[in-house]
């Protein structure tokens, strides 16, 4: 693994009298694929909410690439290269996938402002959302609007959009959440496929733990905004205290 | 390589643009010819269809819908009446750059505090500048010329002066001034909902979060959107003053606000060319209700109501469903 990505020091989130996240610390190395997990309630969506600026901390630092991000808006840190895609998909209904994408490319390179070319015009940004809709077998759907494609096409789109950010550090909340069985495997393949292709560091939040120890390098199991512990998924799932959190004592 | 245009919608080209365009031009000298009093009605539409499309940038493209555009309307009719009245100047092309510019202005003043809001907070929020701007034409007489309002001399376009000319030349003439300042706002507007700008407004309609976690800075391109619509209202007020020949704050009331909402709807706001369609058939209609009733609001009203009921996606959703149906029967 590289240096440090992240750093994340003594983070606090209070709502009201409940604590969603109670000083969390961990550190993150360059393309590192961490998972996180926990019951429901256990803090991970807060957690990654208030790495990638949705929400700020009560207490507490995120040290990214070296710089304290802490204080930065959510915009401002995707600026930086902390993308992150949502639990409940978030595309834009009213363009198709292929015009999705393109926008997302479009932002990364600062191009939003541009009035008098059309998006067609831009080759190069063509050219890109041909590459992407490839990686993440989407080119089949390219022309479809997202209410007429699949959950789990819509998930991987949500996700392609992220990725088109370019992003250093890739935070996915429940990637397949609302996703058939039978399609959960086929999502995490193609976004593990896209994940390796472009080494980019991770954050996935998932609560499917065959997923979790069939795709992780590493894990967070958390519990009550606390970490309880950190490790590879062999030696996560050998302990007793997480076996009770997570699998209900089995 | 990906296409991206395959999926536009029904006339969202610069073909269909140029349709309109060559239609307005065709038709008026056309109704001259076989109904005179519905000629200058065009004239009319094609004005306030540049208000529609403006206000359509706004709502149809970044989802924030204002019930106070009459607002721009009114800066851009009495920017035309101030000239003359104070400046005796009569060059309408340095009245219409005015009233874009003082337009803008406004727009980044108000919208610096109104695009925080959505819904209908920004909707409210947008009629009561309106209010505020319609009290100050009505209540500062000795300004404005209170409810006399101000009267518009024939102004010179393009620093030609019209004065000797007979009526019919003038509005014919006008009507033709009116169809190119037109046509280029109808192009710049495609170009702008069709480019990253237009994308970008798109995105902030559809999903606010979501075009955040792309970078994107919302509050700037809410900004933008209102100033981009407050210019061609501005510009469409603009336009209107010389035609009316009498600026009153009739021009910024409420009521014209709800008039441009409806025109976009009745058109169609999820068409580009929607806005523009809405208001020439609304002014036509407008017209003759009022030809034929003294109950006139009551009948708008009940018309309204039926586009609502018959038609919710305007007329052009209706064509694109009729087309959409005869397509599936001939395949």
């Amino acid at each position: 693994m590289g240096s440090v990505l992240l750093r994340v020091t003594d983070l606090y989130k209070y709502f009201g009298g409940v604590r969603a996240v109670d000083g969390v610390s961990f550190e993150l190395a360059e393309g590192e694929r961490l998972f996180i997990v926990g019951p429901n309630g256990a803090g991970k969506t807060t957690l990654v909410n208030l790495i990638s600026g949705y929400l700020k901390p009560d207490r507490g630092s995120i040290i990214f690439r070296g710089e304290d991000v802490t204080k930065l808006s959510f915009i401002e840190r995707v600026r930086r290269g902390i993308a992150r895609s949502f639990q409940l998909v978030t595309v834009f209904e009213n363009l198709t996938v292929s015009e999705n994408i393109a926008l997302a490319i479009l932002s990364r390179r600062k191009l939003n402002w541009i009035a008098y070319k059309t998006v067609e015009s831009f080759k190069d940004v063509l050219v890109e959302v041909d590459e992407l809709l490839k990686l993440f077998d989407l080119a089949r759907v390219a022309d479809r609007y997202p209410t007429e494609i699949s959950q789990g096409d819509r998930k991987i789109l949500d996700v392609a959009v992220t990725f088109a950010l370019r992003p250093s550090l890739i935070i996915l909340d429940e990637p397949t959440s609302g996703v058939s069985t039978r399609e959960k495997h086929i999502v995490m393949d193609r976004l593990i496929k896209a994940l390796n292709a472009t080494n980019v560091t991770s954050i996935i939040v998932e609560h499917d733990m065959d997923i979790v120890f069939k795709y992780a390098n590493r894990v967070i199991v958390m519990n009550e905004g606390r970490i309880l512990a950190d490790g590879s998924p062999e030696e996560v799932k050998t302990r007793d205290d997480v076996k009770r959190v997570l699998l209900g004592g089995m | 390589m990906v296409a991206l245009a395959t999926r536009r919608e029904l006339g969202n080209n610069l073909l269909a643009l140029g349709i309109l365009i060559v239609l307005f031009a065709i038709l008026y000298p056309i109704l001259r010819f076989i109904a005179p009093g519905y000629a200058i009605l065009l004239t009319y539409g094609v004005i306030w269809s540049i208000a529609a499309l403006g206000f359509n940038i706004l709502f149809g493209y970044t989802g924030l819908l204002s019930f106070g555009h009459a607002t721009f309307i009114g800066i851009g009719a009495y920017t035309i009446g101030l000239m003359v009245k104070y400046l005796d100047l009569r060059i309408l092309e340095v009245g219409l750059l005015a009233a874009m510019l003082l337009s803008a202005a406004t727009a980044l003043l108000v919208g610096f505090f109104v695009v925080r809001y959505s819904g209908i907070f920004f909707a409210i929020f947008m009629l009561a500048v309106g209010q505020i701007l319609w009290g100050f034409y009505l209540k500062f007489y000795h300004i404005t010329g209170g409810t006399n309002g101000i009267n518009i001399p024939r102004m010179s376009l393009l620093g030609v002066d019209l004065s000797r000319l007979d009526i019919g030349t003038y509005q014919m003439l006008y009507h033709y001034y009116v169809l190119v300042i037109a046509a280029v706002a109808y192009v710049a507007a495609w170009y702008i909902v069709n480019s990253p700008l237009g994308y970008t407004f798109k995105a902030i309609r559809d999903s606010e979060v979501r075009a955040k976690a792309l970078g994107i800075d919302t509050f700037k391109y809410k900004l933008v959107a209102l100033t981009i619509s407050a210019i061609y209202t501005g510009l469409a007020g603009a336009l209107l003053a010389p035609l009316i020949r009498l600026v009153s704050p009739d021009l910024a009331y409420w009521f014209v606000s709800g008039k441009i909402v409806f025109m976009t709807i009745l058109g169609g706001f999820t068409y580009f060319i929607g806005p523009i369609v809405g208001a020439v058939i609304f002014t036509y209609m407008e017209s003759l209700v009022i030809g034929y009733t003294i109950y006139w609001y009551l009948l708008l009203g009940v018309l309204i109501i039926m586009v609502m009921v018959v038609a919710p996606r305007g007329i052009l959703g209706f064509l694109d469903s009729v087309m959409l149906r005869f397509k599936a029967l001939r395949s």
